[in-house]
């Protein structure tokens, strides 16, 4: 071989300086390709790759920085000649790029960053399925399942189960309820966290009848036990049990949600029947080598081996692998989040578009200089970028101020949804740190590359003779009117699309601040308490314990009325599907969904509700007595329309051995369905109340009125009133029912108010976007209008011609805009309290502002137009 | 003093390197003497892009040599050292040893 590959030695020439000196080299190279060849080297192509590939390297290094450097220096200078336009650029793009990264925090947060524990993406949750459902919700999946899984799946290193709980803690110190996990013993190595002090749990520690172990959290040992190192060891009453604490857990570490303490699960489903056993959640982690696919794969396996050895409590089910983030965002959250991404985006897009309309405004002016460049002999690429680089630039000012903004945000939203607040979970952290800034990194490229290659394709497809020939404005401008005027077009109709989300978003903050419950939710407090099997055994004991608690507190003085209830009024009370008597259901997803409510025969009275027909509950409504329920006005409305629901009887469940339930009154809603979403399947107002005498809960709120005052000043009241009864109870959830409400309706105020961030950011571009293209393409026409006006034309005449041109844009946008809006304020439904997604009213609005907006960016460009001098217009140029 | 200061020290190695090679100072042909005489061994691109500077700097100039068929047509250059070349050297070397003067007990004498 006597010649080198050609392809290499090309593309060495190319990098090469022109002339002699890259001739030179060539040759340079050739002559010791022949010696290597001559000297019988190895693999000789692969040699003059490399080989030419080392002498091109420093000057390919050269060329890139030399070029980008100037040519973002040129941007940056040529930029600042026009200080404002360039301003209002960096802050449209700061705009953009601060909600975009913004949106990303949060969502990277929520759904992203996962569990702080070693190798968290080997970490996986085991979902169980329901096959014949098309939308795969979550199912549980029972303990003798999960015994099974255990037991036969190779795919992980362990398999562990847990559920969620409240944990009463008590000692010396008094009884404290903490939100607790009962794990099986494994959990922690599966998880892969050890304790910062004492032990974790241990294989046997879970065996069943085992006195219970517990780990608690870093801020319990903290808060509650002083940090004293002694707390390992010591005993306690776990839930009536006497337990041991064998350990703290890392500071921050609140796995799975929000809990607080650990306790060994030591029931025993395996001596109850199959199917009878309770259920688990269920976490393991991959063993070594084991890919997600491989896994799931054997899952699926499995789950088909359980259906066929137990068709009838197996029949379509089946258990799939999720990450831990999938398996704790619900459908809801994951549309909310989508919708706002995109709404970002739309942002994004828009400051894009505007940007891009600006520099096509200034490219416009300088068609000439590149159609002398390339009539020079510059390539079409080496045109374009100068206009890149502008857009570079600018993007990167942007990208810095938008960070700023971003930072300052997310620690504003990290507040807003406090933990402590909101109940958010402990896994979810909101802050700007090195994945955010990637994505910024990334968000500005593209930008550069959205803001500039409109531009930059323009330009490079100058027509170098018609710009050479043209004395003053080519032919060429008009190219780049029509696309700019697309352009503003596109941004009228996102504005709009997200205009009408944030004036949706900011009806409903406006609805629920002036949302009126059926009761003064400041008048009440709440407190909660929860009694364990093992202190009270028999239900009459439960019975007698509530009865008795209700008394107390009503016979003191301060207290004005008290009674009980399952849920706090205003909360959501919990949906329950219900049987008409009369009706047969084929599917027990046929059942319709209302809510339900334990209370005692005072919380009628209490809430001030009406009662429209019969009676309430009283104390006759034994236990032995036929079961009575007592509906609201709304479900009454919903099942028994126009005729009275007296008499009526409904049951819950699905086995056929459950008693009737009579109607025996109706009363006037309290508004069950709490806060919910609206189209949510409970967000339905209708529900009815069991008289707690009948029922037999656990778990109950103390309601009370004060005769007068703040009502927190009855706190220790109440908790006297149950510590006199049982000195190992807490009383927990100590809060007004005011702030139990702003707990369960915060997110519509807080997601409300950064839709509404959106839409005026959103309002503010498309505002500077029309007039900057409509004053530019006025300043255009300088000429014509002044040969317009100089035949005769009148200035009334000229501005109708500009406003006209302006007014089609915004038209079009507009009906563009809606069709898009209608989309986005489906999709921000759930966000929304008492809003109906097509409201007249926003939308009416926000075609009004549009029109007014556009109107006002078209009439400052249109009445300098009528000032052209005919005379000077003529003879400029 | 250098009016641009000195050499720096590849610089100056290839300066020596072109004047030892007297007439025959082709981009090959320095490598080879570099490495010979001065154990450097220098990338290709790094010598090219040194004697693009160097010649910016008024330090070398080159002349063109009739391409030979071996080299496929491409012509081969010959550097020389301008006498601005010649003079840094001396300016640098003059520096060198002020600096090295006295310091013999160190050092010992170079062989």
């Amino acid at each position: 071989m006597r010649h080198p590959p050609r392809l290499p030695e090309a593309l060495l020439r190319r990098c090469l300086p022109f002339g002699t000196v890259g001739d030179s080299i060539v040759g340079d190279a050739r002559e010791e390709f022949a010696e290597y060849v001559a000297s019988r080297g190895a693999l000789p192509r692969l040699w003059y790759w490399i080989h030419a590939l080392g002498i091109a390297g420093p000057y390919i290094r050269e060329a890139v920085m030399d070029t980008l450097l100037k040519d973002i220096k040129f941007g940056a200078r040529s930029l600042s000649k026009q200080p404002g336009s360039a301003l209002i650029s960096t802050l449209i793009l700061a705009l953009g790029i601060g909600l975009s990264t913004f949106m990303f925090s949060l969502i990277y947060g929520v759904f992203f960053r996962g569990l702080d524990v070693p190798e968290p993406d080997r970490v996986a949750v085991m979902a169980g399925i329901n096959t014949r459902e098309a939308n795969q919700n979550q199912v549980s999946i029972s303990a003798h399942d999960y015994m099974d899984y255990r037991e036969r799946l190779q795919s992980f290193q362990g398999l562990a189960g847990y559920r969620g709980g409240t944990v009463n803690l008590s000692d010396e110190e008094g009884p404290d309820r903490f939100q607790g996990a009962f794990v099986t013993a494994n959990t922690f190595d599966v998880l892969g966290v050890r304790p910062v002090l004492g032990r974790s749990f241990a294989e046997g520690d879970d065996t069943p009848g085992a006195a219970p172990t517990v780990l608690i959290g870093h801020h319990v040992w903290r808060d509650r036990f002083g940090s004293d190192p002694a707390v390992v060891g010591q005993s306690a009453r776990v839930n009536g049990e006497m337990g041991t604490i064998v350990g703290v857990m890392p500071e921050g570490f609140k796995w799975p949600s929000n809990h607080d303490v650990w306790v060994t699960l030591d029931d025993d489903p395996l001596s109850r029947p199959r199917g009878e056993g309770g259920s688990y959640q269920i976490i393991g982690r991959l063993a070594d080598g084991v890919s997600w696919d491989q896994a799931s794969a054997e899952v699926a396996r499995v789950a088909a081996q359980l259906e066929q050895e137990y068709p009838e409590l197996n029949e379509a089910r089946s258990a799939r692998l999720l990450t831990f983030s999938e398996s704790q965002n619900g459908d809801e959250i994951t549309v909310i989040f989508t919708a706002m991404m995109v709404a970002v985006l739309l942002v994004l897009l828009v400051a894009c578009a505007n940007v891009a309309n600006l520099l096509l405004a200034r490219a416009a002016s300088r068609t000439r200089e590149a159609g002398v460049r390339v009539a020079l002999g510059a390539s079409r690429t080496r045109v374009m970028i100068p206009f890149l680089a502008e857009a570079f630039v600018l993007a990167a000012a942007g990208a810095v101020l938008g960070t700023a903004m971003a930072y300052w945000a997310v620690g504003l939203f990290d507040a807003a949804t406090a933990p402590a607040l909101t109940g958010r979970p402990y896994f979810m952290v909101f802050q700007v740190d090195a994945p955010i800034l990637a994505w910024v990194v990334g968000i500005t490229a593209l930008t550069t590359l959205l803001a500039g290659v409109a531009p930059a394709l323009q330009m490079s497809r100058t027509d170098v003779s018609s710009v050479l020939k043209d004395e003053s404005r080519g032919s060429s401008s008009l190219h780049l009117g029509r696309l700019s005027r697309v352009l503003v077009l596109a941004e009228v109709a996102l504005s709009v699309a997200l205009l009408v989300g944030a004036g949706l978003m900011t009806k409903s903050i406006v609805q629920l601040r002036t949302h009126e419950l059926p009761f003064d939710e400041t008048a009440y407090i709440t407190a909660r308490a929860g009694l364990f099997e093992a202190d009270y055994p028999e239900r009459a004991d439960r019975q007698e314990f509530w009865d008795e608690a209700l008394r107390r507190v009503r016979s003191r003085a301060e207290v004005a009325d008290a009674a009980l209830s399952s849920s706090v009024p205003g909360d959501n009370a919990g949906g329950a599907r219900i049987r008409l008597d009369g009706q047969v259901y084929d599917e027990p997803t046929d059942r319709p969904i209302t809510h339900i409510q334990i209370v005692s025969s005072e919380y009628f009275d209490l809430m001030g509700a009406t009662l429209l027909e019969g009676r309430g509950f009283t104390a006759s409504d034994l236990q032995d007595e036929d079961p009575v329920v007592v509906v609201n006005q709304s479900f009454s409305e919903r099942f028994w329309p126009g005729s009275s629901a007296l008499g009526r009887r409904f049951r819950t469940g699905t086995a056929d051995t459950i008693p009737w339930l009579t109607v025996v009154g109706v009363v006037s809603d309290l508004q069950m369905e709490g806060f919910q979403p609206r189209g949510s399947p409970s967000s339905v107002p209708d529900g009815f109340y069991l008289p707690f005498t009948q029922s037999d809960p656990s778990f109950m709120n103390v309601l009370a009125r004060p005769v007068s005052g703040a009502p927190l000043a009855l706190a220790p009241t109440l908790r006297e009133a149950i510590r006199g009864l049982d000195a190992d109870l807490p009383l927990y959830d100590v809060k007004t029912v005011a702030t139990q409400i702003y707990e369960s309706s915060w997110f519509y105020q807080v997601f409300g108010s950064v839709f509404i961030v959106f839409g005026a950011a959103a309002l503010f571009m498309a505002s500077v976007g029309l007039y900057g293209v409509l004053s530019f393409s006025v300043s255009r026409r300088t000429q014509e209008m002044g040969i317009r006006m100089a035949l005769g034309a009148g200035s009334s005449q000229v501005m109708k011609m500009v406003l006209r041109q302006g007014g089609l844009q915004i038209v079009f946008g507009l009906l563009l805009g809606l069709v898009m809006a209608a989309g986005v304020s489906s999709a921000v439904g759930a966000l929304m309290f008492e809003v109906n997604p097509r409201d007249p009213v926003v939308f009416g609005a926000v075609v009004v502002v549009i029109l007014i907006v556009g109107l006002a960016a078209s009439l400052v460009p249109a009445r300098r137009a009528t000032r052209v001098d005919p005379m000077v217009a003529l003879r400029s140029e | 003093m250098a009016p641009g200061g000195f050499p720096g020290e590849l610089e100056q190695m290839i300066l020596l390197a072109v004047l030892r090679l007297g007439g025959d100072a082709y981009a090959l042909a320095v490598l080879r003497e570099l490495d010979a005489r001065a154990g450097r061994r220098l990338s290709r691109g790094a010598l090219y892009k040194t004697l693009d500077r160097m010649e910016r700097k008024g330090y070398v100039r080159w002349s063109q040599e009739v391409a030979t068929p071996e080299r496929g047509g491409h012509p081969r250059r010959l550097f020389e050292v301008t006498p601005e070349g010649v003079e840094v050297l001396r300016t640098s070397r003059a520096a060198l040893e002020r600096l090295w003067a006295g310091l013999d007990p160190v050092f010992g004498r170079p062989a």
